[in-house]
């Protein structure tokens, strides 16, 4: 517990600055680190060993979607096709969430090889680090926040997902009867996701409420409730690999909190599925 | 700029060495008080430095890092205790018991507060002489006999020495038909009027509470100089300069400021002709720009019209402002000392307004009247300790008793890990009778101090960003 915090008392000041205080271009390298930690996690998740060459490609491909988005192009007219590769990557990862839910569902009789695996570190992080600077950029005058401004369009997903896990907490140990997949995760219920739902609804809709402007509640509604079930599948999600890898944290870099993975995991879905519905929305 | 970094720190520590010294004090006194033996009371946290153990087997102790500090209680949760210490430990006395030793340290604070404001009257605080302006011609002060620059001296049968005693007094005869006011004119001369206050009370939403009477309190000496011009008013886009002294409007003669209000009052919305002297203000003038020298310039006679502009509330507006006349303002303001008995009631009201503040400003904060980027941290604190303590120890008194109380009601929010939080945990206890467990426990406090220093990155980015 004092391990935790003392993490905590760091991590939280570095996640602030990088979120809120840094230039969008600082933002985005700082997105590609993480990723990159990220990936290498997922390097021994696959190759139950340390292999960089991994997290190596996945720098690339990282590169090569800024490459396209031109992340850096901050107000300059927008690159052509630029909507086109946006929806294309957030599609990917939405897409690969979809199969997710089949394979924790199935987990264990089903189990992808190791190739597959590695596939799907990819169509994790690629769309998780894009939608990262998606939402960063974004100015959309429609997002369901009370700012007009990109981090807080982000910290509003965060919320979201750490209001899911505490009303799922809290609701499922008071009221948990109904085991959603033993086999992924034995503490996760069905009456905890309901509690997280609402929980996190409750808070959405209290922020919608500092809005001048109008909101469309059924947006709003559709939003969070499909990205906080798509947090719980990040979730489940990282176990199963974590499961099938034989290993309990993804490594120890952040020490009480376990690995990078381990803390990001809900946002690795929910944020890629939000972006795609806000896509769609606008 | 180094010294005063240093200043600032200085000032700073002393200042948290004092409330939460005191905070922590709180708790320390009402623990030993219910019975639950301290193990130690500590300023500061971190590596110990210093400690004395006391009589009452209590270590007293001073440590490395001074920003905050703490007393740690015999405790089952937090170490092994003795079968025979059982009855001294904290988590097994009754809850009100423990109620109270947690709410002692935010009370503690405001009362602290109470002292620093009490040393603050005693030592005397800028107050204003209670000298009438604005006095509007179609209301009751003018009617009654009031006029500019009269010196209120009695209202009623109570001595008046400052406006807050003005305002005081009159707030007493709400719902009479008139008060006989005693003002003592520029000449010397004392008359007593009958003020009609029929009808008249105080607006909540209206701070001028003054105003429907017809006259204000004089803040400051005008000239009949133009001494501010408003950005993109009527005044702005004439010809109409800064320091031009106003003569006469309309041919009106303009001997001082309020002949030229009480004109615009009586002719609303009409284009007014200024009779200007300009002030020909040689190009190598260094001096310190006082009414008095721009009166010895020499002038050139100007004439300049004005069109008034109507705003939103309908008042017409020319955006422009007198020039004060700086030593005559001066006479003005006077440093009021309160006696030991008077100050008593003072201390208590401005505890009072300054608790009610502090809650109004939090629920601002969070239904989002005030936007995020208004948090300050402990940088901001530092230098406004700094700042307050070289304008005079008065004002670093007040600038204490704030942040203590602050201090004192942030650790009443229900957020898990304040006072406020386990004063929660507590309440519900009695409630239900029932312990909250201490697996919830962990995780509340652990999402409480989440947001905590979540709010505390704000805080000093904030700092740090806006400096």
């Amino acid at each position: 517990m004092k391990q935790r915090i003392i993490t905590a008392c760091w991590l939280i000041p570095l996640a602030v600055m990088w979120m809120f205080y840094l230039p969008h271009v600082a933002f985005v390298a700082g997105a590609m680190i993480l990723v990159m930690l990220g990936a290498h996690e997922w390097g021994k998740f696959v190759f139950s060993k340390n292999i960089d060459i991994y997290s190596l490609i996945i720098a690339l491909l990282g590169a090569l979607s800024c490459w396209f988005f031109n992340p850096f192009a901050g107000d300059l007219p927008q690159t052509i096709g630029r909507n086109e590769v946006a929806v294309g990557i957030l599609g990917m990862g939405v897409s690969w969430w979809i199969i997710a839910v089949f394979l924790v569902f199935k987990y264990p009789k089903i189990q992808a090889n190791r190739f597959l695996n590695a596939v799907f570190g990819i169509t994790t992080l690629i769309p998780f680090f894009w939608s990262l600077v998606y939402l960063h950029e974004a100015q959309n005058p429609q997002n369901l926040l009370p700012f007009n401004s990109g981090s807080f369009n982000l910290f509003f997903v965060m919320l979201l997902v750490w209001c899911a896990d505490s009303g799922a907490y809290f609701v499922g140990r008071a009221a948990g009867r109904h085991h959603m997949i033993p086999a992924v995760s034995p503490n996760k219920t069905v009456e905890g996701l309901l509690g997280g739902i609402v929980l996190s609804l409750s808070v959405a809709f209290a922020l919608s409420f500092f809005m001048k402007d109008g909101i469309n509640f059924v947006n709003v509604s559709v939003a969070v409730v499909i990205a906080v079930i798509a947090s719980v599948l990040g979730d489940l999600a990282e176990s199963m690999f974590k499961r099938i890898a034989g290993i309990k944290d993804s490594s120890n870099l952040l020490p009480g909190h376990g690995g990078v993975l381990d803390r990001v995991d809900s946002l690795t879905a929910a944020l890629p599925v939000y972006a795609f519905i806000m896509y769609l929305f606008n | 700029m180094a010294l005063q970094i240093i200043r600032d720190i200085a000032v700073f520590l002393i200042a948290i060495i004092i409330l939460v010294g005191f905070h922590e004090y709180g708790h320390f006194i009402t623990a030993k008080k219910c019975g639950v033996k301290v193990l130690r009371f500590s300023l500061g946290f971190g590596p110990i430095f210093y400690k004395r153990t006391g009589r009452d087997g209590c270590e007293y102790a001073f440590s490395l890092i001074p920003l905050g500090g703490y007393v740690k209680m015999l405790d089952t949760r937090e170490g092994e205790v003795k079968p025979e210490e059982l009855k001294y430990e904290f988590n097994s006395q009754p809850v009100w018991k423990r109620l109270a030793i947690v709410a002692a340290g935010p009370l503690f604070n405001i009362l602290l507060a109470f002292f620093l404001f009490y040393f603050m009257f005693l030592m005397g605080v800028q107050a204003l002489k209670p000298y009438v302006s604005n006095v509007e011609e179609d209301k009751p002060a003018y009617a009654a006999g009031l006029r500019n620059d009269d010196l209120i001296v009695r209202i009623g049968d109570t001595d008046v020495i400052d406006w807050e005693d003005v305002s005081y007094t009159l707030i007493q005869y709400i719902g009479e038909k008139s008060v006989p006011v005693t003002v003592k004119h520029a000449d010397g001369v004392e008359s007593t009027y009958d003020l009609n206050i029929d009808g008249w009370s105080v607006d909540r939403s209206n701070p001028n509470f003054l105003e429907p009477l017809g006259f204000m309190p004089k803040l400051f000496e005008p000239t009949t100089r133009v001494g501010f011009i408003v950005k993109d008013s009527a005044a702005e886009k004439s010809d109409l300069k800064l320091f031009d002294k106003i003569v006469s409007v309309n041919g009106t003669a303009v001997n001082d400021w309020y002949d030229f209000i009480s004109y615009i009052h009586k002719n609303p919305g009409k284009d007014v002709t200024f009779a200007v002297q300009r002030p020909i203000v040689p190009a190598d003038y260094k001096g310190s720009g006082t009414a008095e020298e721009f009166d010895k310039f020499s002038y050139e006679e100007k004439s300049v019209t004005v069109t008034p502009v109507k705003d939103a509330e309908g008042n017409y507006k020319f955006g422009i402002a007198p020039f004060t006349d700086a030593v005559k303002s001066r006479d003005v303001r006077f440093i009021r000392s309160y006696g030991f008995l008077e100050a008593i009631p003072k201390s208590f009201v401005k505890m009072y307004s300054v608790c009610k503040l502090t809650v109004v400003t939090i629920v601002k904060f969070i239904d989002g009247n005030i936007p995020v980027n208004n948090i300050s941290g402990p940088i901001a604190i530092a230098q406004s300790a700094g700042m307050s303590l070289s304008v005079g120890i008065a004002y670093f008194l007040s600038f204490l008793g704030i942040i203590s109380i602050n201090l004192g009601i942030m650790n009443l929010l229900p957020v898990p890990v304040l006072d406020g939080g386990h004063i929660m945990f507590y309440l519900y206890e009695m409630i239900t009778g029932r312990k909250v467990s201490e697996q919830v426990m962990g995780r509340l406090i652990f999402i409480g101090m989440f947001l905590l220093l979540l709010l505390m990155a704000f805080a000093i980015f904030n700092d740090l960003y806006y400096n």
